[in-house]
């Protein structure tokens, strides 16, 4: 009877993730037929290394997002990180040093973002809002608005290069969802994002340190984004210090399309995985299809509410 | 027959994951009548109630209102029908004032203007608190933030008369309430039975049952097993009904001899309370004896580092402890199992492993990894030994019945093991016979060695387990009590409780 009753329960939360896999075999199948470049290798890469980025930054916000709260800066942080890689590498430092400083100022900004939250008890949307725009402008000061141009060839490969066939941005994504998901299910400060999430009070009642769980979460969206800014800079071989802007909108978008609750607490490292991939095909199909980028979002808008109702959708009827 | 039921279910089923919950129920509702309802923690009392206010909808069965089928969708359509209903678990907006919530989605408008009339919305608040002599408790004004769970209770039964319902449902309302705060809600109940509204209440107090009920009906696993007139009822056999076998009576006896003093509070000051001090040895069983309000709470809420505190000293084993919060409290072995179990004791969204997990996590992690067996086996554990009704450890702990969430909280105290536990209303909702259950096993662990306290309400159930008796009122410890002959009078506990209270 009881194992019935929990296979029961399995098949439910299947079905709760069935929704959104089933919006992306639709349109997998849709694209594979009016397109004969969409399902080759070499675009199925292409879509996995555009969607790096976004990937890397998802899986950061879906640790802030579970326990409730938000981050606005990761797409400032992205720029802090290439102009400062952008600058030092002109200068002649060496790569360990650059990714030291760049990085690091990444980091920074996280523990900023974490104390004003979690210690001075700024609501996450503000101290975010103006850790981007300190960060943003930052980035414009400290490059005195021009980008740095990137010549440094090890560097360059973080975002050019690749590793058997595959390029290296896809590996780094990888090593940071097989992270992150390590941690959320078999480590202590998983669990503790999720109680912190689903009551602080409680949490904190039963003896969890719930200050230092939220800012870590800020911590380690803005190491998220410190990879991502690395990448891009590296990718286009420049630091810019407009680098990034907009970018925790898709990350944002991301973790919601992949089921996680705004309000904390409920959500899937798989589920934000699904809704990365699902926003870099749709770009990639309407690239292939020729449709304006400026159409692009307003489909993207769509197709975001698509995403969310199906999957409520299912989530209903899996109840 | 008929035609005096105000609300009448006929053949109501319903099952949640498959699992039937409710089997083809008629129950019903006479004009001026208490219906009382009764039934073990997870019968389906909560859930019968939720369907008649269209919270959930019955998988098959109708509802008759004054007769009639009616179909409710929503609890919008109940409340037009009028029923209302004071749910289990509270659900006051805490931003809001009194009056805001009482009148939510009725606000009085100035003229026809879409703007509040805050001095109307206070008065009829008002009013209403002095009909129901609750004036004295909470005002309109205050934010409900700042309330206790007694008086957030005291706002939902102002809120649910308000809507001048024929049929009112009361599902636990006495169970953070104290014994005078209980008698002015007797008086409620009986000027509403005299104005022919009928009331459907359901407790798992016993004595309640009787002295106000006209009617009993007894739920068991999902199914209506008799309704009977409460002149032909007696306690043993609704209990047998309920339970499908017979009960001991009273209260277990605490064998332990007193050893050392584990806890001692010298002189603690806070929010609320007011130079509060106190011993407790190992092996006793320490009853913290109060009104609602009185600061019980408030100091244990300090003492395992919740809230902060103001001045005064902690000793643990004779040592001063610095504890500044819960997680120092952990290490020294005291554990609080809250009365709040929807704010501070459960993670409604996470499952019963989660719950019960986090407080012990030391127990099966190693450098911050989880031992994901060891976790599932000893939560299984805890949870089998405190009889929680569950499908298994991965059920939502929302998805609980009250009195089973109440279950989880004390066992994830429970297994950590606590040398000092702190139990705030343990018996909160809970059903006879998972009470009988928890009174043996807080005399088993005394007389293993450990020192409870626990706060209670309930009076008799204070005289009947503790060794030693403290009455706080006004935030300060106003009298203590010998117990250990069980002979303490309620009179006298109450007197010293009511000192310095106006
Ligand atoms: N939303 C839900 N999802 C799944 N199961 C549920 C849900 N609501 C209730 N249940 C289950 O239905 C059963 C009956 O619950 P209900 O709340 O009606 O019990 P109750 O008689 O009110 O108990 P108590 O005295 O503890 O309040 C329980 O086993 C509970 O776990
Ligand atoms: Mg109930």
């Amino acid at each position: 009877m009881e194992k019935t009753i929990s296979n029961q329960r399995k098949a439910s939360n299947i079905l709760k993730r069935f929704g959104l896999l089933l919006v992306l075999v639709l349109m997998v199948i849709v694209m594979s037929l009016v397109s004969d470049v969409f399902l080759t290798t070499g675009n199925i890469i292409n879509v996995l290394r555009q969607v790096s980025i976004n990937g890397i930054l998802a899986v950061g916000m879906t640790f802030v997002i579970l326990t409730g709260g938000i981050d606005l800066s990761v797409g400032s942080v992205v720029a802090v990180t290439s102009v400062i890689a952008g600058n030092l590498l002109q200068k002649g430092y060496s790569l360990p040093v650059t990714l030291g400083a760049s990085i690091g100022a990444a980091l920074l900004f996280g523990v900023f973002s974490g104390v004003l939250i979690a210690y001075a008890g700024l609501p996450p949307f503000i101290a975010t809002l103006a850790a981007q725009t300190i960060g943003r402008g930052f980035a414009l000061v400290y490059s005195d608005g021009r980008p740095y141009m990137i010549a440094h060839d090890t560097y360059k490969a973080i975002g050019k290069g690749s590793w058997i066939g595959i390029p290296v941005p896809i590996w780094i994504m990888a090593v940071v969802i097989l992270i992150a998901a390590v941690v959320l299910r078999y480590t202590t400060f998983g669990r503790h994002v999720y109680a912190f999430g689903g009551n602080r009070n409680a949490s904190k009642l039963s003896g969890l340190n719930i200050r230092t769980t939220e800012m870590a979460t800020y911590i380690i969206s803005s190491f998220c984004a410190a990879l991502a800014g690395t990448i891009l800079s590296a990718r286009i071989s420049s630091g810019q210090p407009t680098a990034g802007q907009g970018y925790e909108l898709d990350a944002i978008a991301a973790v919601a399309i992949g089921g996680t609750s705004m309000s904390g607490g409920i959500g899937h490292l798989s589920g934000t995985i699904l809704g990365f991939i699902i926003i870099g095909v749709l770009s990639n199909s309407l690239t292939l299809l020729n449709v304006s980028s400026f159409y692009q979002d307003i489909v993207k808008g769509f197709i975001i509410i698509f995403a969310v109702l199906m999957d409520l959708r299912t989530k209903r009827s899996g109840n | 027959m008929a035609e005096e039921c105000i609300l009448q279910t006929k053949g109501i089923s319903k099952s949640f994951f498959g699992v039937n919950v409710l089997n083809e129920i008629d129950f019903s509702i006479r004009r001026g009548e208490v219906h009382a309802l009764m039934g073990e923690n997870g019968a389906g009392k909560s859930t019968l109630m939720k369907i008649i206010m269209g919270i959930y909808h019955a998988d098959a069965g109708e509802i008759l209102f004054e007769g009639k089928p009616v179909v409710i969708r929503e609890t919008k359509n109940a409340l037009d029908l009028g029923i209302s209903m004071i749910h289990q678990e509270l659900n006051p907006i805490p931003e809001m004032t009194v009056a805001e919530n009482v009148f939510l989605g009725r606000e009085p408008h100035v003229g026809r203007l879409p703007i509040v009339d805050f001095k109307k919305l206070n008065q009829m608040t008002q009013d209403l608190l002095e009909k129901y002599e609750m004036a004295d408790r909470i005002s309109p004004q205050m934010h409900m933030s700042s309330l206790s769970i007694a008086q957030i209770q005291m706002m939902e039964i102002i809120k649910a008369v308000s809507y001048n319902s024929k049929v009112i449902i009361m599902d636990e309302p006495t169970s953070s309430l104290s014994e005078s705060e209980t008698k002015q809600l007797f008086k409620t109940i009986d000027l509403l039975r005299a104005s022919g509204v009928g009331v459907i209440y359901i407790s798992h107090r016993m004595a309640e049952v009787f002295e106000l009920s006209d009617r009993i009906s007894v739920l068991r696993d999902g199914s209506l097993i008799e309704t009977i007139d409460r002149a032909h009822a007696t306690t043993d056999h609704i209990i047998a009904t309920m339970v499908g076998r017979a009960l001991s009576s009273g209260y277990p006896r605490n064998h332990a001899v007193p050893g050392e003093v584990i806890l001692e509070a010298k002189g603690v000051s806070g929010a609320g309370f007011e130079d509060v001090s106190f011993q407790v040895s190992a092996g006793e069983i320490l009853g913290f004896a109060g009104l609602v309000g009185a600061g019980r709470s408030e100091t244990m809420r300090a003492i395992v580092g919740y809230d902060r505190m103001k001045s005064g000293e902690i000793y643990v084993d004779g040592r001063r402890a610095a504890v500044r919060h819960p997680s120092d409290a952990l290490k020294l072995g005291i554990v609080m199992a809250s009365e709040d179990r929807k704010s501070l004791g459960l993670i409604l969204c996470r499952d019963i492993k989660e719950n019960i997990s986090i407080q012990n996590e030391r127990r099966y992690s190693r450098f911050g990894f989880m031992n994901h067996r060891q976790e599932r086996e000893q939560c299984e554990g805890i949870a089998h030994e405190m009889s929680v009704k569950m499908n298994g450890i991965a059920d939502i702990a929302g998805n609980l019945s009250g009195g089973n969430q109440q279950k989880v909280v004390l066992a994830k105290c429970l297994l950590t093991h606590p040398k000092i536990m702190i139990l705030d209303e343990p018996t909160r909702g809970i059903d006879v016979g998972a009470k009988a259950e928890i009174y043996k096993k807080m005399v088993e662990l005394a007389e293993g060695g450990m020192a409870i306290i626990m706060i209670s309400s309930e009076m008799p159930e204070l005289i009947g387990m503790s060794d030693r008796i403290l009455a706080m009122s006004g935030g300060r410890v106003r009298a203590e009590f010998d117990n250990r002959e069980r002979q303490t009078s309620q009179a006298e506990i109450l007197r010293a409780a009511l000192k310095g209270v106006e």
